[in-house]
């Protein structure tokens, strides 16, 4: 009997002590360093100012390259939509050892370096490269074509790089559908694609979200793929920041830029933040808890259903 | 074509709750269905009356859902024809078929409240407005859930869901409803319970069901017929009485209920067949039109309540075990090779048997079944 | 001609800072100091030949004959290094800097004064074009020059840096290094040479005419280069036919087989210098090692593994005429150049801000289409 407090104390210890690394690891790897920022960013030649938001507020460039920069985004974002979705979805109709093997392929571009994969890409989509000399082989142009340092390769690394980020939310929300919503809404009346846009595409719409706010996050931070394979026009707020850092030594500037950066992020993510925790959680727990099968979860409406 | 076209148009009209009753016959002629090698659903024809409660009773990998995916329109049937009133169907899509269906799974859309659900059908029938809110308040009182409109899924019990997808699949009063393994993910209790109501929304609407199930005795309690199914094939279709009294095949007779088999030589004569067991002491004549052999070896089959014992110091059978279920008692009993099962019914006064006692076996050749062995 | 001038202005801003950094000059021995010691000393390296050529010229010898041993430390980004500095742990005792850099490490004092007393006087006033300053000595000397894709213009090659905006004239796409490296990519320069400024008369540079003259060329350029290696990578790729970069990585494209030609006709002048940061616990050892670099026959030996010109104009007597002449500092090349004036690019205008600042945040409106 006197040992009852003790235990209900050391069973909510354990959990506790567990957590301490992260937490510990978080704050001073992240939180610190993040508050020294935005402390940085308000002060001016060691002094407390507003200068350097005044600077780049009053800067049209600034707005301008800030506008550019969310257009990038959501461009790269809906293009990764648009490829991502019908292979998650295929993805999800697959068994279980062909699904993890695929999603394999998918991860693998993810854990190669920025840096390789965009100049491979230059390799690639060059005038001599191998996919303007197939067209010419083929006849399909007479001329090759200016795919590289043009906004169509800024989009084609950014969206390989980018496309893992939206294929796991929307797999994992996708394997959790319940295959029967579909049939239930063509026994209902639905033709198929019908059934799909008013059942599936609702119902996958969790991943949808998630899906979208981590690709448009990570694309507004993007600098090196916009660098090497952007044209001449290419220019984004991240360059903008580490020219800042790394060129001008200006660190009040580059810690306004960065704090406006981090705080449309934090604005975006706020807003979706419900269900990125969901679908994260989930994600993570099917592709490296269980590769083998993506069905560990239960669906929201109790049983799973069996063949 | 034209009938199914006047099904989808037809607008649902209110207060008339038997008004289908001319439709929803189905017939399977000849249906096969190939995964690959593998036949799925190997050559079966049966036939469905108008308002007639069918259930499709096997085990996994019978071939019943497929059976039941086929006449849907999920699947494809690789040869044969599914009718629906005379009409053919298989290049019917699904969509276009008329059918309500219930799933195991319930398949509730997650985004749409329990109103919305239900509603579905009626809107994508062109139905608006107060007919739509009429119709689906008519739908939760059929299955009880007045009130319940606004929820989501999620918000109610699995016995709850699934009463909320039979009132949508009825919603529009589909000639036919499918229903697919709809008890499978409940308790006992709920099973039983929804087994009535189903029954009583069976009456209620009038509506063809076809009902897949593994469950033998909610198969038999519920339908009109049942169809046994067994890789692939059709056993037997049948009324509950016929399939318990008068098993078709060594398949059925074992599936539905208890049944001892007790081996047997076959020898046939003339338009009779004779089985007899030797250990037994036990010849028993049969027409031989569905056993067809000309000899050899064969299961006799009987049901523990047709096997009669007698206490008997000199008679060659020993009762091994014995259960006692307060009207009854199930007695074991060896006799040579041959171990079968009596049921006995208690009456006040008279002993219990014991292990170890001596039997005499009576067997009532008028109940018991001859099957030839397979191959 | 311009060279002269330039040097001269140079001269006079090296020792601008007064008395005070003749005090550690003046009193310099005829003999120096034996550079002979103990411990280490972090030296940046640079990577790749460059850090090669280095390690076999200068850490190695430095090792043998003063027993103070050289940690090599890889490139870091300028920003992380004054970030280092002012966190009190330099990423290294001694680094290198671009000229255009340095001046922005001394007015935020995070530099050490050189003590010039183990150099030899000789190798001090062999400095030329660039000499010696308090805080900075001279590391390497190259040319921001014209390339262009020589097969392409076999005969009748762009020589001017109008010739490489006029695009008639010599047909292809061009590239520049990106206006946000500000001085180090000379792109504003060469715009205003490209509209018809004479050299001598660049500075200070009329920013509107510059970008004016960019304007003109922007529809044929492909990209803005940002790494030393992308100009001659395009050239060689067929991308573009003319452009501006480094001579030491044109040279050593061609020596693996490229075929970039290129002209010193109207070259900028440009060069790293040697600093010591603040807060080292080496800077003793800094100072042998920087005494030791500026010999002529060290540099010299440096130039055999590498083409970035010898500060101490002194080393040419120990390199072979044919290694010479492809130094931008050779005399023929010389004087087809001018010095790049670091010092204007880091004068601070009344907003506060300097050039370099201020070329930047212009760069930015003229590329976000609001200048």
């Amino acid at each position: 009997m006197p040992n009852r407090r003790d235990a209900l104390g050391r069973e909510h210890l354990l959990p506790v002590l567990l957590l301490l690394p992260i937490v510990i690891l978080f704050s001073v790897g992240y939180v610190v360093p993040l508050a020294q920022l935005v402390l940085k960013s308000l002060q001016h030649d060691g002094a407390w100012s507003l200068k350097s938001y005044s600077e780049i507020g009053s800067s049209p460039a600034f707005v301008w390259i800030v506008l550019r920069t969310l257009s990038l985004a959501a461009t790269v974002t809906i293009v990764c939509l648009l490829i991502a979705y019908p292979l998650a979805y295929a993805i999800s109709k697959c068994p279980p050892r062909p699904a993890a093997f695929l999603l394999l392929i998918v991860t693998l571009p993810y854990l190669t370096s920025v840096l390789i994969r965009t100049y491979a890409w230059i390799v690639l989509l060059s005038p001599n490269g191998p996919i303007n000399q197939l067209l010419l082989y083929l006849g399909l142009i007479s001329e090759p074509l200016q795919l590289v340092f043009d906004s169509v390769g800024v989009y084609v690394g950014m969206v390989q790089v980018q496309l893992p980020l939206m294929v796991f939310p929307l797999y994992a929300v996708l394997a959790r559908v319940n295959p029967s919503l579909a049939k239930a809404a063509q026994s209902l009346g639905s033709p198929p694609t019908d059934a799909f846009l008013r059942v599936t595409l609702p119902a996958s719409m969790p991943g949808v979200i998630s899906g979208c706010t981590l690709v448009f996050l990570s694309s507004l931070g993007f600098y090196i793929t916009p660098e090497l394979l952007g044209g001449p026009d290419s220019y984004l707020i991240a360059q903008g920041i580490s020219l800042r850092v790394l060129i001008l030594g200006n660190f009040d500037e580059a810690a306004a830029q960065s704090s406006v950066l981090m705080l449309m992020v934090i604005g975006v993510f706020l807003i979706f933040r419900q269900r990125i925790a969901e679908e994260l959680d989930i994600a993570r727990i099917t592709m490296f808890l269980w590769p083998a099968s993506p069905h560990p979860v239960f669906p929201r409406n109790g049983r799973y259903w069996s063949d | 074509m034209s009938v199914i076209t006047a099904m989808m148009s037809e607008k649902v009209t209110a207060g008339v709750s038997r008004s289908q009753n001319q439709r929803g016959s189905v017939s399977v002629n000849s249906l096969t269905k190939m995964f690959g090698p593998v036949k799925a659903v190997d050559d079966v024809s049966l036939s469905i009356e108008p308002g007639e409660f069918v259930a499709l009773l096997g085990s996994s990998g019978s071939g019943k859902s497929t059976l039941l995916m086929m006449i849907a329109g999920f699947e494809v049937a690789s040869s044969g024809d599914i009718t629906l009133d005379g009409i053919r169907i298989n290049d019917v899509p699904s969509y276009r078929r008329g059918f309500g269906m219930v799933f195991q799974s319930y398949a509730l859309f997650p985004h749409m409240t329990i109103a919305e659900n239900i509603a579905y059908p009626l809107r994508r029938r062109g139905l608006r407005g107060g007919d739509v809110e009429r119709e689906v308040r008519k739908a939760l009182k059929l299955v009880a859930l007045d009130g319940y409109g606004a929820r989501l899924p999620n918000q109610l019990s699995g016995g709850q869901q699934q009463r909320v997808a039979l009132a949508r699949a009825l919603v529009f009063r589909p000639p036919l409803l499918l229903m697919d393994e709809p008890l499978g993910a409940l308790d006992r209790k709920l099973r039983q319970q929804l087994q009535m109501e189903i029954k009583l929304i069976h009456k209620e609407v009038g509506s063809t069901i076809i009902f897949v199930t593994h469950d033998q005795e909610e198969a038999l309690s519920m339908a009109d017929r049942v169809a046994v199914l067994e890789r692939g094939r059709l056993q037997q279709l049948g009324t509950p009485r016929e399939l318990y009294e008068k098993p078709a095949t060594a398949f059925v007779a074992d599936f539905i209920g208890e049944m001892n088999f007790l081996p047997v030589e076959l020898r046939q004569s003339g338009g009779e067949v004779c089985a007899r067991s030797t250990d037994l002491g036990l010849e028993v004549v049969q027409e031989a039109s569905q056993v067809l052999t000309s000899g050899g070896r064969g299961l006799l089959a009987v049901r523990p309540e047709y096997v009669g014992l007698t206490p008997d110091e000199r008679a060659s059978a020993t009762v091994l075990e014995s259960a006692y279920t307060g009207t009854n008692q199930s007695v074991l009993v060896q006799v040579g090779s041959i171990r079968l099962i009596a049921r006995i019914s208690v009456s006040p006064g008279r002993p219990l048997f014991q292990s170890g006692q001596r039997v005499r076996i009576e067997i009532d050749a008028a109940h018991t079944r001859v099957f030839p062995t397979a191959s | 001609m311009v060279d002269v001038v330039r040097r001269k202005l140079l001269q006079g801003t090296a020792w601008a800072g007064g008395l005070a950094a003749a005090r550690s000059l003046l009193p310099a021995p005829a003999i120096a100091q034996t550079l002979k010691g103990t411990g280490e000393v972090v030296v940046y390296d640079g990577g790749g030949s460059w850090g090669e050529a280095k390690r076999i010229a200068y850490f190695e010898p430095f090792e043998k004959e003063t027993g103070i041993k050289v940690i090599a430390q890889p490139r870091t980004d300028t920003g992380a290094v004054r970030a280092s500095v002012l966190a009190g742990a330099p990423r290294y005792d001694v680094t290198i800097l671009p000229g255009g850099k340095a001046p922005t490490f001394e007015r935020d004092n995070l530099l050490l004064p050189i003590d010039y007393g183990y150099f030899e006087k000789a190798d001090i006033d062999a400095f030329s074009p660039v000499k010696a300053g308090k805080f900075t000595v001279p590391a390497i000397i190259y040319s921001l020059f014209i390339a262009y894709d020589a097969s392409k213009f076999a005969s009748g090659a762009p020589n001017t840096w109008a010739d490489v905006w006029d695009t008639q004239k010599f047909a292809g796409r061009r590239s520049l290094m990106a206006g946000t490296w500000a001085s180090d990519g000379g792109t504003f320069e060469a715009a205003l040479m490209a509209d018809g400024v004479e050299p001598s008369k660049l500075y200070p540079l009329d920013w509107d005419r510059a970008f004016k003259s960019l304007s003109r060329v922007k529809p044929s350029i492909l990209k803005w280069w940002n790494t030393g290696a992308e100009a001659p990578q395009m050239i060689i790729d067929k991308l573009i036919t003319a452009g501006s970069a480094w001579n030491g990585r044109v040279s050593a494209a061609n020596e693996q087989g490229a075929k970039i030609g290129y002209t010193w006709n109207q070259g900028m002048l440009q060069y790293d210098t040697w600093v010591v940061l603040k807060g080292t616990k080496n800077a003793d050892n800094a100072f042998k090692f920087l005494a030791f670099s500026a010999r002529a026959e060290n540099q010299a030996k440096f130039v055999q593994h590498i083409l970035y010109a010898p500060p101490n104009s002194r080393a040419f007597e120990h390199v072979p005429s044919e290694r010479a002449k492809l130094l931008p500092t050779s005399p023929e090349a010389r004087k087809l150049q001018f010095v790049q004036d670091y010092e204007f690019w880091n004068t601070v205008s009344s907003n506060g801000k300097a050039n370099n600042e201020i070329a930047v945040a212009q760069w930015e409106r003229w590329i976000s289409g609001v200048r």
